[in-house]
């Protein structure tokens, strides 16, 4: 059974999404992320600070030729929540509606 | 864990089919690929020692690949590490590959090459077995990538490997390896010119924006 503060923070779209691209890699660059998700770079900040907050993901940031470069990647924690939400999803929609 | 998402931005299985195809289209793979098949026509015709051959291949390209991709590809359509893949890796369908294009290699020898009686003559079918080892990298590709356009690289390798298979048989102007030499030499060539191609368009993507997170 999945916290349900973290099932709120998984399903809202946008984090659903970033979730999602972090289960299928290993690691990811914020500078793609940005990309395939299209959204700004205040709003994706946003969305990773609260995944870090309750340690869904981990943010490493480096700084190369001056440039800084973000990489994210999911957590133990966060690979078990996402599958349990994902579980949890297909559940409900699978119930018989009356 | 079931995806049955028909939304493909919620699928990871089509997200990495995706990020696979993109990582892709900077032409490192087919160059990388044409380049260690020069290298094995080097140790073939034992121009190049075994150990630094391996050691090339092992070690040195896939690092050359990496700082490449990390100069130009990364810049343009952002970084990805994708997940170690050995789970996936089954040895029981690899030996079966193997003993499948081993026995079309040994058939073709007997159904194509007159003096059976000297088995040395099987250097003669190789250019075949070549041929069809492409299978197993044009599959991987179009599994990985969707894209079933990596069926041609198998095409092209085993026509070609007949090809130069048939022209060796019965012609004592071929020795042991020329005829493999050629079809390693072609395509690697094919490989090498095809990634330089894509590559070139690929490097005309502009270079992604700068981050500009909130600390």
């Amino acid at each position: 059974m999945i916290d349900p503060k973290i099932f709120d923070l998984i399903h809202q779209p946008s984090r659903l999404r970033i979730m999602t691209y972090l289960y299928t890699f290993e690691e990811i660059g914020v500078k793609l992320l940005k990309r395939k998700i299209d959204l700004s770079w205040g709003n994706i900040s946003s969305h990773m600070s609260k995944l870090e907050e309750v340690g869904l993901i981990e943010i490493n940031k480096e700084i190369m030729n001056k440039k800084t470069n973000t990489t994210l990647k999911i957590t133990e924690l966060g690979k078990t929540s996402y599958e349990l939400y994902r579980k949890e999803l297909e559940s409900i929609l699978k119930k018989p509606s009356n | 864990m079931e995806h049955t998402q028909s939304d493909p931005e919620l699928n990871p299985i089509e997200i990495k089919k995706d990020i696979y195809r993109e990582q892709l289209k900077d032409g490192t793979n087919e160059i990388f690929m044409g380049v260690m098949l020069f290298i094995i026509v080097g140790m073939l015709s034992q121009s190049l020692n075994l150990v630094i051959a391996v050691l090339m291949m092992v070690f040195i390209l896939p690092v050359m690949q990496k700082k490449i991709k990390e100069k130009f590809t990364y810049p343009r359509i952002g970084y990805v590490k994708f997940k170690s893949e050995k789970d996936d890796f089954k040895i029981s369908e690899f030996i079966l590959f193997l003993v499948i294009i081993i026995g079309i290699t040994v058939a073709s020898f007997y159904l194509l090459v007159e003096d059976k009686e000297n088995i040395d003559n099987i250097y003669k079918v190789i250019p075949i077995f070549f041929g069809l080892v492409m299978y197993g990298p044009s599959q991987e590709l179009v599994k990985k990538s969707g894209l079933k356009v990596y069926w041609l690289l198998f095409i092209f390798s085993l026509v070609s490997g007949i090809y130069w298979s048939l022209k060796t048989i019965d012609n004592p102007i071929y020795k042991r390896f020329d005829a493999i030499s050629m079809h390693l030499l072609l395509l690697g060539l094919i490989l090498i010119v095809l990634g330089f191609t894509i590559m070139a368009t690929f490097l005309r993507l502009p270079i992604l924006e700068d981050e500009d997170l909130d600390d």
